[in-house]
């Protein structure tokens, strides 16, 4: 355990050097962040002009959740953003066997290998956006430690959407990188999972749930969620996490090394 | 013409040798478009519309956006940048062709090998729609046709610009990713460009991205009159001219630039 806490620790010093080793990269990140949390709330903007609700949400509201989305997007991120497509890679192209000899959990190593810093100013810009749309809503700060659970959640079905997705290569290799079409996916976690109705609910919310990332932080946070709600994205979250592990078990068992 | 052809078939074959692409394919095209037409339905119940556009008219938009996007979304940028970074540039300043022309028929190779994939689903639709294939207006076929023909050259010329300024940044990721928001969201990907306040409007037509996307799509579907389409072609292929020139100007400083040690 010590020793997986130190090579942590060292991946980390090695993460935060590479990010401060590129200076135009942080200009850029930071651009990248006013656009990528920007775009949504002008998107937004536009349709709240010519309608009062989206599926019951107000502008607020749903500058709350939009606020909430990208602290999620932007902490996952930084974990993610560079780790998960390498982890697709090193599967395809038989490169997986010297990290398998590493003295760390390979899965932890995916998720500590390179971090990305600069990815922490989504975070940070989202974090802004929802105090701003706080202030204009009347919350019950009761609510805050189960606000922050359900982000823990959403942060744990965001981590395990993105890692499944990922390693399915073991089973279905494809001669391209699949991270574009999770990146295309998980930005639908930015509208209200009310939208989704009939089939659509059991499709976006339990199989794919995507419309349990930040929704039910933003409905805790106003006061309309509800315990069986609450207990359904917990139970979501940690089913999730378990199942990543036994496909990435499962994953291993089927993986053929070139040996590099 | 037999080189580049060789190119375009090599692509088109490393995207047909796993099977299971189809099925990455076909998520790309299908899950983003069912979230859009539930968000819609909610925002616009009934007949209910928003400056003419319904709710129909916006999933047939977001529709026509998927298909578009199957001619035309490459990231030829991003290719760019992994073979300067990786020094792979070298292996292909050696080959005898055309640097612009080898990355054109690697992507013309990956989107003819996208449509194959997804022969089967287009071969369908035709099927079913069999009574409006015979009454097709060849005009309008034609129109189509070179919208998405001018959609795909301005991409890869816009692209191939981006990609070339590899030569010069050590770490273009943010620099692609600040594009492609900006790209998608000019080009109408998120929402129609009629829906956009007339200070976004004036900054799109000053721009060459509209032409990636929301004019195609609007030809697709019947909303341009004549004489716009004719003028947008023309603005078009303006547009073409100077990306490529400028692409061309920023290769032949870039080769100087770049260093690689060739091994």
């Amino acid at each position: 355990m010590r020793s997986q806490i130190s090579t942590i620790q060292k991946l980390l010093q090695m993460s935060l050097m590479r990010s401060a080793s590129f200076s135009a990269d942080f200009i850029f990140g930071i651009l990248s962040a006013v656009l990528w949390l920007g775009i949504p709330i002008v998107f937004f903007k536009m349709i709240y002009l010519n309608v009062d609700t989206i599926a019951g949400w107000s502008w607020y509201q749903t500058l709350l959740l939009v606020g909430i989305y990208t602290m999620v997007d932007g902490l996952m991120m930084t974990f993610l953003v560079q780790n998960l497509p390498t982890l697709e890679h090193d599967i395809r192209e038989g490169q997986l066997d010297s990290i398998l000899l590493k003295p760390i959990d390979t899965q932890l190593y995916y998720f500590f290998y390179a971090v990305d810093f600069t990815q922490l100013v989504n975070f940070i810009f989202g974090l802004t956006v929802t105090i701003y749309a706080l202030i204009h809503l009347s919350i019950n700060w009761f609510y805050l430690p189960i606000a922050l659970l359900c982000m823990l959640a959403g942060c744990i079905l965001y981590y395990a959407i993105w890692f499944l997705w990922t390693i399915t290569v073991f089973w279905l290799p494809t001669n391209f990188g699949r991270s574009d079409l999770f990146l295309s996916v998980i930005q639908m976690g930015r509208y209200p999972n009310t939208i989704y109705r009939g089939f659509g609910k059991l499709i976006f919310l339990v199989i794919l749930p995507v419309g349990m990332i930040a929704t039910p932080t933003a409905l805790a946070l106003l006061g309309r969620l509800t315990w069986f709600g609450f207990l359904g994205v917990i139970v979501l979250a940690l089913v999730s996490l378990v199942l990543s592990r036994l496909m990435w078990l499962c994953g291993l068992r089927r993986y053929d090394g070139a040996g590099r | 013409m037999k080189k580049y052809l060789a190119v375009a078939q090599t692509s088109m074959k490393s995207v047909l040798a796993s099977k299971s692409s189809i099925f990455v394919l076909l998520a790309q095209a299908l899950i983003p478009t069912v979230v859009m037409a539930y968000l819609w339905t909610s925002i616009l119940p009934g007949h209910s519309a928003i400056q003419g556009m319904t709710a129909e008219t916006m999933i047939k938009y977001y529709i026509g956006v998927n298909v578009v996007n199957f001619f035309v979304w490459y990231a030829i940028d991003w290719e760019l940048n992994d073979d300067i970074h990786s020094g792979e540039l070298s292996n292909i300043v050696r080959r005898p062709v055309n640097m612009m022309g080898y990355y054109f028929s690697r992507m013309l190779g990956d989107r003819i090998a996208n449509l194959m994939v997804l022969a089967p689903i287009i071969l369908i639709i035709l099927v079913m729609h069999i009574k409006h294939i015979f009454s097709l207006d060849v005009i309008w076929f034609g129109q189509v046709f070179m919208t998405i023909l001018l959609a795909m050259l301005l991409w890869f010329a816009f692209g191939y610009v981006i990609g070339c300024l590899a030569y010069w940044f050590e770490n273009l990721f943010f620099v692609l990713i600040v594009k492609e928001i900006v790209v998608s969201f000019l080009a109408g990907y998120y929402l129609p460009l009629n829906l956009f306040p007339e200070i976004l409007k004036n900054l799109s037509n000053l721009l060459p991205f509209q032409y990636f996307s929301y004019f195609p799509i609007q030809t697709l579907l019947k909303q341009t009159l004549p004489i716009n389409w004719s003028i947008g072609i023309l603005i078009g292929l303006m547009w073409l001219i100077a990306l490529y020139g400028i692409g061309y100007w920023l290769n032949r400083l870039g080769a100087r630039h770049y260093s690689d040690v060739m091994g």
